[in-house]
């Protein structure tokens, strides 16, 4: 029972942190793709979609050659930062931002692109500078479909496996969440502790979106 | 002071733009139907457009000059823009709207404070309402005095009237002309609205595809288009200054000169009586021999003809009778009458057809 307790826990920790993590820079990509031109935006646009087309599991692999511990990125980060990510819970936060990012970075940019583009010119004409005209007129104006990505891209990462086995393993007490625990607890015959969990990611994924849409139906003039 | 636009080249697709003009009056009136360029124009200003080439001098600020790379962003203008539909911004209420244009200002008393700028606008009581509960007229209000309490150096109205029914647009003009008269502040006023030029501007200029064809006061403008193409943008019209003398049954005595019009007292708010009178130059019948003649116009005019100039179907005729009144006739009609300047000519004008347009 302490372990369901600590699975959901860690479960609802993780998707939090990476859904935090990937907040800052799906925003600012959204609205880079959405009013913006620049050079080289098919790559990084197709390069954010990349996850959502292929299986998990690839990116799962993608993820691991890059963070293990002779890729590319795993050697920087054990070097320059002295910390392992693969087969942690480091890369359960890690699998499930890059799988999650997508749906964020792809509601974001319909919202941006939602936002009349005339408010923010008339908005600049009164003397806001584009910092001000994003974070009084265009954030706020684009706040439901950035709020309907964050709930969706914190889904994703609650329920995310593929690519989360792949990198972090399935360590009991150390990288399993409620998605992994269920396929663990299956493998292992325990049959009535994966409903439990089966129950547990229901509840959690109801309590997200009652939480949206409170958050969606407060304060709209 | 001066918006002086030099050189402005500016292309996209098919369509280019290319302005050289110097707007000097107090409200100038940028007239052009819609694919004129007008919004390039506007957006150009505001600096929200770079143009190709050319430089935009708004008196000694340097605003734009493409050939010395200078770019000034819009919110370092000080360019009010009110565009057709006012563009609140809908997740801020009436009092928040201001706010965010106050910033630069800080909300400063004064002839551009809060204050002063919502009893002129009569706005004081909105301050609490959201932009979707407002009318339309109350929405251009608002929009304009967000604009004014940015404390602009110019003031740019896009079609500030143009989503608005008649009664509203009547209901909002008397603001325009109260901000006219109590800032100090240049304004381009854009509309595709003969009625708007003349009750508002000073100076209008037309714009045709991305061309500007003339600039000038209104009523020469009208009354004197440079080519055929303006005289079928903007219609021959008689715009004259007049004084309303007094009224019965509806109808309303102006005097124009040494000349006297009847009109009809409904188009005019009570108790106007400075006008613009405008006619329309084919709403103007002339004849030779007006003592023997029954007619149901109530206006009768006795003038001489100035002029007589011959369009490709149409003469336009300047006929003076007090003022100088402008007809246009087919040509067929101005050779039976054997028309030429110095000739003793009769004008009809029916009481409908003398637009009474409030000036102040």
């Amino acid at each position: 029972m302490g372990d369901v307790l600590h699975v959901t826990l860690f479960t609802l920790g993780v998707a939090t942190l990476s859904t935090l993590l990937i907040l800052p820079p799906g925003v600012a990509l959204g609205w880079l793709l959405a009013r913006r031109r620049w050079p080289g935006k098919s790559v990084v646009e197709t390069l954010v979609a990349l996850p959502l087309v292929i299986p998990p599991v690839a990116t799962g692999l993608i993820l691991l050659k890059l963070f293990g511990r002779r890729g590319l990125l795993g050697r920087l980060c054990e070097n320059v930062f002295g910390v392992e990510i693969v087969f942690t819970w480091k890369a359960v936060v890690l699998a499930t931002a890059v799988m999650a990012l997508p749906l964020l970075v792809r509601a974001a940019r319909v919202a941006f692109e939602e936002v009349p583009t005339r408010l923010e010119n008339v908005a600049r004409t009164l003397g806001a500078g584009p910092w001000r005209v994003f974070f009084a007129i265009s954030l706020p104006l684009a706040r439901r479909g950035l709020l309907a990505g964050t709930v969706l891209a914190f889904a994703r990462a609650l329920g995310e496996f593929g690519a989360t086995v792949m990198v972090a393993g399935m360590i009991p007490g150390e990288t399993i969440t409620l998605a992994l625990g269920i396929y663990h607890e299956v493998q292992l015959g325990h049959d009535a502790t994966a409903f439990l969990l089966l129950g547990l990611s229901v509840v959690l994924a109801f309590g997200a979106v009652t939480l949206s849409e409170w958050l969606l139906r407060r304060k709209t003039p | 002071m001066t918006l002086a636009l030099q050189g402005v080249r500016w292309a996209a697709g098919a369509f280019s733009l290319a302005i050289d003009v110097e707007f000097g009056g107090r409200v100038t009136g940028l007239f052009g139907v819609s694919g004129s360029g007008k919004s390039s124009l506007v957006e150009i200003v505001a600096g929200l457009r770079r143009p190709n080439a050319g430089t935009v001098k708004l008196g000694e600020t340097v605003l734009t000059d493409v050939a010395r790379g200078v770019h000034l962003p819009p919110e370092r203008r000080g360019v009010g823009l009110v565009p057709q539909d006012g563009a609140l911004f809908p997740h801020l209420n009436v009092e928040g709207n201001l706010r965010f244009a106050e910033r630069r200002t800080g909300g400063a008393a004064g002839l551009f404070g809060r204050e002063h700028v919502c009893e002129l606008l009569s706005i004081g009581d909105l301050l609490s309402r959201w932009p979707a509960d407002l009318s339309g007229g109350e929405r251009q209000r608002v929009a304009l005095a967000r604009a004014l309490v940015s404390a602009p150096h110019l003031l740019l109205l896009d079609e500030p009237l143009a989503a608005l029914d008649a009664a509203r647009k009547a209901a909002v003009l008397p603001y325009l002309r109260r901000i006219r008269d109590e800032f100090r502040l240049p304004i381009l006023y854009v509309s595709h609205a003969s009625e708007e030029m003349i009750a508002l501007c000073d100076e209008m200029a037309v714009l045709a595809g991305g061309r500007l064809l003339q600039c000038g006061p209104v009523e020469e403008v009208f009354r004197r288009p440079a080519s055929h193409d303006v005289a079928r943008i903007v219609g021959v019209e008689t715009v004259c200054r007049g004084q309303i003398l007094g009224g019965e049954g509806g109808l309303l005595t102006v005097k124009i000169g040494t000349a006297r019009l009847i009109g009809l007292a409904e188009q005019l708010p009570a108790g106007t009586t400075e006008v613009f009178v405008s006619i329309r130059a084919e709403d103007v019948v002339l004849v030779r021999d007006t003592d023997a003649l029954h007619t149901s116009a109530r206006n009768h005019l006795h003038g001489v003809v100035r002029s007589v100039e011959c369009g490709s179907s149409t003469v336009r005729i300047e006929v003076d009778c007090g003022f100088p009144l402008v007809a246009l006739l087919t040509r067929q009609a101005a050779e039976e009458l054997a028309l030429a300047p110095g000739i003793q000519i009769g004008a009809l004008v029916k009481a409908p057809h003398v637009h009474l347009i409030p000036r102040s």
